[in-house]
């Protein structure tokens, strides 16, 4: 299994007071990652630009407090961004700390135990002890647990404090090699160097850098051969570049007056495939609205290219996108399952008028009855009039507790 | 890797450093798709001594699109007798359809059933209990439930 970073990396509170809060609080409720392009809404809590667009287009409320909240009240929150941008390269080096220091409380308390030992009879361990607080020693007992942690454990503190052995680490962002050196301009220019910026693909063969794009090429290739899609190579190429600073949202689309010409020609203009049926079409460029305008919600040096963008909805339509969530097509499910339908209606004809032990809730009554007619109308849901607490998990109060009123009268 | 999975990769790194609540304990997490955990309510309740079982199925959507929860009814575990779980487990509770928030999680969900089968105080089945189960589909998230009562 990938080894997914967490605050629960950091040690607890009694080791390292407020580094796993600091780490949580610099993460998104709804993803669990560090905040990506972190937008605000209506009620000031602050979620990764994609993740509450995504949620918005769903619900319309916070998905914390439940406050009624639009796309129009979303706003840029700057200063976390550049908290958490200030946090992806000072967290690793925290990490390490925070790790030494656990195995140096462990060694302390063990050669203190071992001192007790022995110390009735020689007292002089007690100046050989603290060179097991040795840097050294301490890395080679950390044992790597992740791939990050794995790199790290060959760097000792005394390499991050200023040798300059050309020695590659792993970017805990990109989690690319790149050297030693370089880390922190890596870090700062957001992952694009050591090789300069690039605005066109493939124009890079540097190193491991350009083995990666070399792989995106690869995606693309298949990609568009694979959806068919021509429209290369016309006067797009500067689409292809790396987003400008400027560049605007996509306005929301109202899909449903759109014909699928137009529709086929708004995906084109974004380079985008034009296959599948007009639902398919509707949701590749509902997500792909989704997917740009959160792009743009990042800091400029932060953001993807819009082949990573492509490359992302590509795999998003692979893994689900394509197919809404439940019964894809209604149609067709009833059509499927036709039989089955009419079995259950008529099992549940006779059942209509059963005899009906006395009641005293005449609303329960209609929701019944309409649910009834509701299932011979659309068999492909139940309605079951039954509910339960709402959201919170603090146990409801009963009307008797609310009033007070005794029971009997 | 995929954010669902991210997600409850997380989740799940939570569980086994940080631990689950008191009388919360998890069965099962293999891959992505299916866990199991297991639900007792503790202290003065009418579910003393009975320990239940949940299923939690999540999609790719997750945590956008709710995780499908329901009990788990087979040899070992029955669900727990209360007006809004039916006999087949299945559980009418609308923070598992409309009220579903992505900043929930499986602790959060199992946290509130606990506290849905603390509060009952009439351990009886559901009153179309077995209308509905006769005609129930597999994944509750296709049953469309009204929820009308917030008392319990």
């Amino acid at each position: 299994m990938e080894d997914v970073p967490d605050p629960t990396d950091f040690p607890p509170n009694d080791i390292a007071p407020g580094l796993r809060e600091l780490d949580e609080a610099l993460r998104c409720t709804i993803c669990g990652d560090l905040f990506s392009g972190p937008l605000s809404v209506a009620c000031g809590h602050c979620f990764c630009s994609l993740c509450i667009r995504t949620q918005l287009n769903v619900k319309a409320e916070c998905p914390l407090c439940r406050k009624s909240t639009t796309e129009f009240h979303l706003r840029k929150v700057q200063s976390i961004e550049d908290a958490v941008q200030a946090w992806k390269i000072a967290r690793p080096y925290i990490l390490q700390l925070s790790r030494d220091e656990v195995q140096r409380r462990l060694q302390f308390a063990e050669a203190r135990a071992a001192l007790q030992d022995v110390s009735t009879r020689s007292p002089k361990k007690r100046r050989r002890n603290p060179s097991l607080n040795d840097d050294d020693e301490v890395i080679e007992i950390i044992k790597p647990t992740s791939k990050m942690n794995g790199q790290r454990s060959g760097l000792s503190p005394a390499d991050s404090s200023g040798s300059s052995t050309p020695q590659s680490v792993s970017c805990p962002v990109c989690q690319k090699q790149v050297p030693m050196a370089k880390i922190n301009q890596h870090l700062d220019d957001g992952c694009k160097s050591p090789t300069p910026i690039e605005f066109e693909v493939g124009s890079s063969t540097t190193n491991n850098k350009g083995k990666q794009k070399q792989d995106w090429q690869k995606l693309f290739g298949a990609a568009e051969s694979s959806t068919g899609s021509k429209g290369k190579g016309k006067a797009k190429s500067n689409s292809k570049s790396k987003l400008e600073p400027s560049a605007t949202p996509i306005p929301k689309v109202a899909y449903h007056t759109l014909k699928e010409k137009r529709l086929r020609e708004m995906l084109s203009d974004h380079d985008l495939p034009t296959t599948g049926d007009k639902d398919t079409l509707i949701r590749r460029h509902e997500r792909w609205v989704l997917v740009y305008n959160a792009n743009l919600d990042r800091n400029p040096r932060d953001r993807e290219t819009l082949e990573e963008l492509i490359r992302k909805l590509k795999k998003w339509e692979d893994t689900r996108g394509g197919k809404k969530i439940g019964v894809g097509d209604v149609k067709a499910y009833e059509k499927a399952n036709k039989v089955v339908f009419a079995g259950l209606i008529e099992a549940a004809r006779p059942k209509k008028p059963p005899p009906k032990p006395q009641q005293d809730d005449p609303e329960h009554d209609n929701i019944e009855q309409q649910r009834i007619t509701e299932a011979t109308d659309d068999p492909s849901e139940i309605q079951v009039p039954i509910s339960s607490s709402p959201g919170s998990s603090v146990p409801p109060v009963t009307e008797d507790e609310q009033t007070g009123m005794p029971v009997d009268g | 890797m995929a954010v669902s999975t991210r997600r409850l990769q997380k989740e799940l790194t939570e569980i086994t450093t940080a631990g689950t609540p008191c009388g919360i304990t998890l069965l099962k997490a293999d891959d992505f798709q299916t866990w199991f955990l297991t639900l007792e309510v503790l202290g003065e309740s009418l579910y003393q001594g009975e320990v239940f079982a949940l299923m939690f199925r999540f999609d790719s959507q997750y945590p956008i699109s709710s995780p499908a929860v329901q009990f788990v009814n087979d040899e070992t575990y029955q669900p727990p007798i209360h007006p809004h779980v039916y006999s087949n487990g299945h559980i009418c509770a609308s923070i598992l359809g409309s009220e579903w928030s992505p900043v929930l999680s499986v602790i959060a969900v199992c946290i509130t059933l606990q506290s849905m089968l603390a509060s009952c105080k009439d351990k009886t089945r559901p009153p179309d209990n077995d209308r509905y189960v006769a005609h129930a589909p597999d994944n509750p998230k296709k049953t469309r439930f009204v929820y009308h009562d917030d008392e319990v």
